[in-house]
């Protein structure tokens, strides 16, 4: 079962619970069955409830370095609080900074089987009036952060679904590039900046990005020492 | 770096042929615009020599300055928008007030400059 869990109360939930839509049509294309959380019902008690018997969880939401959001920013996950929900599971936050932390400490905890985010802010430009399913530059980043998803539900690695995801990403980049558009190198810049902070993990090794756990500013909920050391053999295996 | 592979550059990759990516004699100059002055045989050497030292080590300041120029030149751009959201930091903003939090190099402002660094270094490095 895939659970989806969409926000929409703000332009930012607006566009990202709109661009998981594809990943929710496809898992029904395929035969996973969905329970999608939108709007109110993105909210902490239907996510614990509905966690339990979900084999991916696939979320879009305000997050931090330590937080997973929902709808009005409910706390949904939190790292070191709430973890053993996503035991055993996939899941993909498409949710600002939670790769810098939560991410990965979903991981390392020995909770998520794989688990896929964020490091940085998601960031895209988007136009007014701000709709998403009208919005040609904002359209861009939503292709992305579909891909992750449905590369997930289609049983790719974290590992591979983020590298096939930085070469989508290299992808969408050239078109942009060869587009004479006023607003291509907006694009670009943001694309650029969304593609490096793609990070994974999972037992088949891992991603980050340069910036993704060093310069984390903000309190990081470590793992166990064991997890820890773990998972760096896990990334070395792999490196 | 010559005129010719500026030329083929901006010929394959339109949509980044006006970011401004050096300043020459105080001038933030694109790709496009480099290849106006190189073809005119103006600032050649001045040129030839920002381009190559952009790519190893540029000013901070320098960047600063060439961010506040392409978002100066977005404000007069037809058919960019002069109102834009980049979320979640920024939304609903003219690009007036983008420049303020540019030129006031506030916590928006060095958002801003991180990923036009990396713009910069991605169109340096093609040239």
């Amino acid at each position: 079962m895939l659970l989806s869990i969409r926000p929409d109360y703000d332009i930012a939930t607006r566009y990202s619970q709109h661009w998981l839509l594809p990943v929710v049509k496809e898992a029904r294309r395929i035969g996973i069955e969905v329970v999608d959380l939108y709007g109110k019902n993105a909210n902490r008690r239907n996510f614990d409830y509905y966690s339990k018997g979900a084999k991916f969880i696939v979320g879009t939401g305000h997050g931090s370095e330590t937080t997973y959001t929902g709808q009005n920013k409910e706390i949904l996950l939190e790292a070191g609080v709430n973890e053993r929900v996503v035991s055993g599971k996939d899941v993909y936050l498409f949710s600002c900074l939670t790769g810098a932390g939560l991410i990965p400490s979903l991981y390392f905890s020995g909770n998520a089987r794989q688990a896929i985010g964020f490091s940085e802010e998601y960031t895209w430009l988007a136009v007014p009036p701000y709709d998403p399913s009208q919005d040609k530059y904002g359209s861009t980043f939503g292709d992305l952060a579909a891909y992750i998803g449905i590369k997930l539900l289609h049983g790719k690695s974290a590992r591979d679904t983020a590298m096939l995801a930085k070469a989508r990403a290299d992808e969408l980049i050239s078109y942009w590039k060869k587009q004479d558009d006023p607003a291509a190198d907006e694009v670009i810049k943001w694309l650029i900046h969304d593609r490096d902070a793609i990070v994974a993990y999972g037992k088949s090794g891992s991603v980050e990005t340069p910036y993704s756990i060093s310069v984390a500013p903000k309190p990081f909920v470590f793992p166990p020492l064991a997890a820890i050391v773990a998972g760096i053999g896990t990334i070395l295996m792999f490196c | 770096m010559s005129l010719e592979s500026l030329q083929n550059y901006i010929q394959r990759n339109p949509g980044l042929a006006d970011v401004p990516i050096v300043i020459v004699n105080g001038i933030a100059l694109s790709p496009r615009q480099c290849v106006f002055y190189l073809k005119k045989g103006e600032m050649v050497q001045e040129i030839t020599s920002a381009l190559q030292a952009a790519k190893i080590d540029p000013p901070e300041d320098e960047e600063w300055k060439l961010l506040e120029a392409y978002y100066a030149r977005k404000s007069v751009t037809p058919g960019f928008p002069s109102v834009i959201s980049i979320p979640p930091y920024i939304i609903n903003m003219p690009i007036s007030e983008i420049l303020k939090h540019i030129r006031a190099r506030d916590e928006i402002g060095r958002f801003l400059l991180k990923s036009q660094i990396g713009l910069m270094e991605e169109i340096r490095k093609g040239v």
